[in-house]
């Protein structure tokens, strides 16, 4: 969501967002939450611009594994398509089908655990030879107050564990960098709601306090307020991709 | 919406201390835009449901904008994409005293992260 409505509608309308074509042959990309909506499809693009390892990231490894699924399926539909227009019906796809099945793989990642965090990140740094791509996409919005590790857990789930796991795969990623010349990516799905927070709870600080403290304390976290939607409000506001799902 | 907030000041305060031309990696941060999210359950109950079917993008279109965020150069580091083009953080989160929070947030949020697991931002 965009800083005035009229930008908003031009993001809605007018403005163009290019599909990308770049092959990713070679490149390692690991997207979190990616067993449904955005992160899912993302997911999608990278196996058809040919990534040669995808890492999802996901909580639930069963909904995870039918993501993988229903994107080999996708990918096998396009290469029967392609291969019926250069070779004719007999092209035989099973081999690539067979390739992209090893490529993807499903991995568990639970960002309201920092247990689990850490462990996915160690088995980053353990299995894969490089990381090309991070995309952090997965999240949760919620209107009631539940706390995960030491925070209220929008908070733990989207800012803490987020940035934990980009910290800790930073050295996997200047590795990369180093060793195969190239310039990882990390990238954090956060959204244009920025723009109509200006924090007020930071008035609540006292001297030498935490704005943390004040943030998480269940007294002064109106939640609705957190992400400001309400099923009365007509003008739809984007949250993040995941809801209760990642 | 504050915790969106969080996020873009952790991002930018990342990038401000880890400069493009020291630091060989890209940090970007996403607005993939008002999409349908592909659920079943869309949130937002009927009002958010006519809105999407007035406006939104559709899930694949909404996932180019993370497709492309992950593809982008050296030139998106620190950057707010939207739309897949760099575009201003809001006027807030760019003002004086913004800044003076997101240097507390960055600095709060590491200490955090200290704790849970020593010397992880050290990077």
């Amino acid at each position: 969501m965009a800083e005035s409505f009229s930008t908003f509608l031009y993001d809605q309308f007018v403005a163009s967002v290019p599909d990308p074509q770049e092959s990713l042959v070679g490149k390692t990309a690991i997207i979190t939450g990616s067993n449904t909506g955005l992160g899912l499809e993302a997911a999608r693009k990278y196996a058809q611009l040919g990534v040669s390892k995808l890492i999802l990231a996901v909580r639930n490894t069963t909904k995870g594994e039918e993501a993988r699924q229903d994107i080999l399926t996708s990918l096998k539909v396009t290469t029967a398509k392609t291969q019926w227009v250069s070779q004719g019906p007999t092209g035989g796809d099973v081999a690539q089908a067979e390739d992209a099945a090893k490529r993807i793989q499903v991995w568990e990642l639970d960002l309201g655990s920092y247990k689990s965090v850490q462990a996915f990140a160690e088995r980053c740094e353990r299995e894969l030879e490089r990381i090309d791509i991070v995309i952090e996409n997965a999240g949760i919005a919620t209107y009631q107050y539940v706390k995960m590790e030491d925070n209220e857990s929008t908070i733990t789930v989207n800012v803490i564990s987020t940035f934990l796991l980009a910290n800790m795969l930073i050295p996997k990623l200047k590795e990369t960098a180093q060793k195969f010349s190239v310039r990882p990516t990390l990238t954090i799905i956060s959204s244009g709601v920025h723009f109509w927070a200006q924090l007020s709870e930071r008035s609540k600080v006292q001297p030498g306090g935490k704005l943390f403290d004040v943030l998480n304390d269940p007294k002064t976290a109106v939640m609705n307020d957190r992400y400001n939607v309400s099923s009365k409000f007509t003008l739809p506001i984007e949250i993040k991709d995941a809801h209760e799902l990642y | 919406m504050f915790v969106e907030l969080l996020e873009v000041f952790y991002c930018r305060e990342f990038a401000a201390e880890h400069p493009a031309t020291s630091f060989p990696i890209t940090l970007n941060f996403v607005d993939p835009g008002f999409c349908w999210s592909g659920l079943s359950r869309e949130e937002g109950g009927w009002g958010m449901y006519l809105g999407r079917l007035a406006l939104a993008r559709t899930t694949e279109q909404g996932s180019r904008t993370l497709a492309s965020a992950g593809m982008s150069g050296q030139e998106t580091h620190g950057q707010f994409l939207a739309s897949c083009r760099p575009r201003d953080v809001s006027l807030f989160a760019r003002s004086e005293e913004g800044g003076k929070l997101q240097k507390m947030v960055y600095q709060e949020v590491n200490e955090k992260l200290e704790k849970i697991r020593v010397g992880v931002t050290k990077v």
